[in-house]
């Protein structure tokens, strides 16, 4: 066959005479080997990424000594008072909980569905919910104040011999986020083991051959391994689907089972799940067109990806509108005065420049995927992404902080005003994040080459 | 291809390496490697591993390879995770610290089930993880195949087909020229394992070694503090509130001129309680010592108890004492004043050790207390009884003494202590 160079082929079509691969392009075994391990084993960093591993670890370091200066001094640092005790840390906690959902979700879900698209784009959507996850997990963590007693959390045996209460939401929720990030991470690793084993196997250096072979358990691919490996993974994916999806559940019930006005709302649940895959999804393409571009994955990541990565956001993001307009319609339906005054405070409130970026970013932005050039114009979809990005976190926002600033008793009513500290700690932890996330890029197999190499047309001259 | 299929000898070993642990054929197709499996079965072979860079579907009915555990460790890791939660959070909460909350049942299932729930996944998905990985034969810490160059393409772009040579057919030349006939390539020897190669390698048990003795520190210093006693307080790792700076009662301090951290009273204020000055009418006393007794006179005088009320008793103030006394006194001195109330009456038939049955009111040394005495008993309480001031005001605890007083009349009291003009009557009565 003669040499395809990628654009040829426009794998965004499915047709079924002409059968386009997962992948574009002219690849073998060894070529995806090369084209993925070579991005790990090389020597020097470039310069790009130096600068941008530079920018991410000082604002890694400053928010681990924002947090010190926190514990030193106490949570009066953040603009948390009251009536908003739940400020912004709750806030990027959900945030970054709800962006942690996208990985499992395509790793898990579409596996599940033999959705084989997947397999390009899951370990980098995994590593993503990782981090994320690690980023969500230090906010509680901090938040309760006095850090040292965090053990209260988990139901540990105390001098106090008091046990924590479980018929309280916040306790499943140390259950469900603590279970999440442990099943993602051996989701995560058992995927990973084949292709550290090859990056072993093709280590030139004694350190990165001990580092990876450590790393790897001493796989060597053996039919035994490999029949273990896929039964295990596939039941990882089934135990990881009702997980993802209970996770914001469980979130959510962290606010639906109070009994503020705009929390305590039955559509939560599903509500918070898809506003989670939305945001994950909507991180995932944020993350991806830039990394494609920039470490010459087009093939492997072709445009068929992330317009499938498109129609998902758009579909989550209706169902995200149509929760919004639901719960209009509940609290005039209800018939509950506080309840209807919460949403129109909501709306034309104070809060209500913090309502409309909401809406405009999660509803209206995403109905531009409705056009195929935009879903196939990769700096489109990044500005659409930022923007829900954007929007999902004054989803949160709008949520914890319009509810509690106005509550029953119009007497302690406030306005919520966040700290410098607020700011820069949420900064520090999109710098943590990408910290990780260059490390997993430079050091790492950014797609899962075996299972890519599975979806390759075998056993015929290619 | 026909590059690949010529078999280098230089491939294979180093000079130093003995190979007859099996043979290693590469291929580069999964077609042909399928059929040489195929062949190889047909002729009886039965160690036949292979090692592929992704799973290949076809070869385990080729190798017939049995169905795995891993089910049935996510079914038991789900089965403990669920049942785990489910009794932990009615142990927890319901039987060894119970949780009330708004008058709901101790345990129920449903807010039972999130953890449960979560825990049952967690659970199951480290069966999973565990049982792949170990089931795999891995953490491995070596393997003679990662010896042979040409082994390293397995996890690349090859499939590499091995026979062990403990398999009966196994031998060296037949084999070999077997596996040059299904076409298979890069043919290596795999070292065999010595004796020595089998050992765990002594640094790791050395890092071992080490890192279990240091792991008995800890243990060991806990154990340390808790057999034996020290005179040092204790460590503040985080010390919290412990340390405040703030001056305490009686200390010294340069923040005022007068060197005292306590402030005295601000002129023309009053603190409270400084206008109850009547002390016959507030604390039962007849006269309070003026001065504290000279040093080394451990004699502490005797309160000079007032013997008379320092309230105009009538019957009014009598019938207020007894409603006070049946509500705050009755339920330990009982109805009559025996020291037989209900709680008292409980409490020895608990056997409660630490309960002191009240003395009975009629007892003389109590009769023969002046009422200011019984005051300040109420007032201040006496041994185990709790002091009454902050519930009964002053005025109803003279009642109660008046009250007090009338009762022990019943028990004492003659004919003479009876009006003239009511006796008659008492006398038909009785």
């Amino acid at each position: 066959m003669a040499s395809v160079s990628i654009n040829d082929i426009d794998n965004t079509v499915i047709d079924p005479a002409v059968r386009p691969g997962v992948v574009t392009g002219e690849n073998s075994l060894g070529s995806i080997t090369e084209q993925v391990a070579s991005l790990a084993e090389r020597p020097t960093a470039t310069r790009a990424w130096k600068i941008a591993f530079a920018v991410s670890v000082s604002a890694t370091l400053m928010f681990f000594s924002l947090i010190v200066y926190l514990l030193v001094t106490g949570v009066g640092v953040w603009g948390n008072n009251a009536p908003v005790f739940w400020g912004w840390p709750i806030v990027n906690f959900v945030f970054w909980v709800g962006i942690g959902h996208a990985g499992t979700l395509i790793s898990a879900i579409l596996f599940l569905f033999r959705q084989d698209w997947r397999t390009s784009i899951n370990r980098f959507a995994e590593a993503m919910t990782i981090f994320a996850v690690t980023c969500a997990g230090i906010f509680p963590g901090i938040h309760v104040g006095r850090i040292w007693f965090v053990y209260w959390l988990a139901p540990a045996p105390n001098s106090l011999a008091m046990w924590p209460n479980f018929r309280s939401p916040l306790l499943w929720d140390v259950f469900a986020v603590t279970a999440y990030a442990t099943v993602s991470a051996m989701f995560w690793y058992l995927g990973m083991l084949p292709d550290l084993a090859t990056l072993r196997d093709r280590a030139t250096s004694k350190v990165r051959r001990m580092a990876y072979g450590i790393a790897a358990l001493g796989w060597s691919g053996s039919s035994k391994q490999w029949r273990l490996f896929e039964k295990g993974y596939l039941l990882l994916a089934a135990l990881a689907t009702p997980l993802v999806l209970s996770v914001h559940t469980i979130v959510s019930f962290d606010f639906a089972t109070s009994q503020i006005p705009g929390w305590h709302t039955t559509i939560f649940p599903p509500y918070f799940v898809a506003g989670a895959v939305f945001s994950g999804f909507a991180m995932v393409i944020t993350l991806m067109v830039p990394a494609r571009q920039f470490f010459g994955l087009k093939n492997l990541v072709t445009l068929r990806h992330l317009e499938n990565m498109c129609k998902i956001v758009l579909a989550t993001g209706m169902m995200v509108g149509y929760a919004y307009a639901i719960e209009f319609f509940i609290a005039w339906y209800g018939g509950n005065g506080y309840e209807q005054f919460a949403f129109i405070n909501r709306a034309f409130g104070p809060y209500a420049w913090a309502y409309w970026t909401m809406v405009s970013c999660n509803v209206l932005a995403p109905q531009l995927f409705w056009f195929k050039k935009v879903r196939t114009t990769p700096w489109a979809m990044v500005v659409i992404c930022i923007f829900v990005n954007i929007g999902m976190w004054f989803e949160r926002f709008v949520i914890t902080v319009t509810s509690l600033s106005r509550d029953f008793l119009p007497s302690s009513w406030g306005y919520f005003v966040p700290t410098p500290v607020d700011v820069l700690m949420f900064l520090g932890s999109f710098g943590l994040f990408f910290t990780l996330f260059l490390l997993f890029c430079r050091y790492l197999p950014m797609v899962a080459m075996a299972e890519v190499k599975s979806v390759l047309p075998h056993g015929e001259d290619h | 291809m026909s590059v690949e299929k010529t078999i280098s000898r230089s491939d294979t070993l180093d000079e130093n390496e003995v190979g007859s642990g099996g043979l290693i054929a590469s291929f580069s197709e999964v077609k042909p490697l399928l059929e040489a499996v195929k062949a190889l079965r047909s002729k009886g072979y039965k160690r036949i591993d292979v090692h592929s860079p992704h799973p290949i579907h076809g070869l385990d009915d080729a190798l017939s390879l049995k169905g795995s555990p891993l089910p049935w460790g996510a079914i038991a890791g789900a089965s403990v995770g669920l049942g785990g939660g489910l009794w932990m959070a009615w142990w927890m909460n319901a039987v060894d610290y119970p949780f009330i909350i708004s008058g709901k049942p101790m345990f129920s299932v449903l807010p039972s089930l999130p953890v449960a729930f979560e825990l049952a996944i967690l659970l199951a998905a480290f069966a999973v993880f565990g049982g792949a990985i170990v089931f795999g034969g891995l953490p491995r810490l070596s393997n003679q195949k990662f010896r042979i160059p040409a082994f390293a393409r397995a996890t690349n772009d090859r499939y590499v087909l091995a026979i062990d040579s403990k398999d009966e057919r196994f031998d060296a030349a037949v084999t070999e020229s077997l596996l040059i006939d299904l076409n298979g390539d890069s043919i290596a020897q795999i070292p065999a394992v010595s004796a020595d190669e089998k050992k765990i390698p002594k640094f790791i048990w050395m890092a071992a070694a080490i890192l279990f003795v240091l792991s008995l520190i800890p243990v060991a210093m806990v154990a340390k503090a808790r057999a034996s006693t020290s005179t040092k307080p204790r460590l503040s790792f985080i010390s919290d509130m412990d340390h405040q700076p703030k001056f305490k009662a009686q200390t010294t301090s340069n923040l005022f001129a007068d060197g005292r951290s306590m402030r005295p009273q601000v002129a023309g204020t009053i603190a409270r309680g400084d206008l109850r000055e009547d002390d016959r009418y507030y604390r039962g006393l007849a006269s309070v010592p003026e001065e504290v007794p000279p040093a080394g006179e451990s004699q502490v005088a005797k309160p000079d108890w007032v013997t008379e009320f320092p309230l105009p008793v009538d019957e009014k103030l009598i019938r207020r004492g007894q409603q006070r006394y049946q509500i705050f006194c009755a339920t330990c001195h009982g109805q009559g004043g025996d020291g037989d109330g209900l709680v008292t009456l409980r409490a020895l038939e608990l056997e409660q050790g630490t309960w002191v049955k009240p003395t009975s009111l009629h007892a003389e040394p109590i009769r023969n207390q002046p009422v200011g005495q019984l005051f300040n008993s109420i007032s201040n309480g006496v041994r185990k009884m709790p002091a009454y001031a902050s519930q009964i005001p002053v005025d109803d605890r003279w009642a109660i003494v008046a009250y007090m007083r009338a009762m022990q009349r019943t028990r004492i009291g003659t004919a003479a202590d009876v009006p003239e003009d009511v006796l008659p009557n008492m006398r038909e009565l009785n």
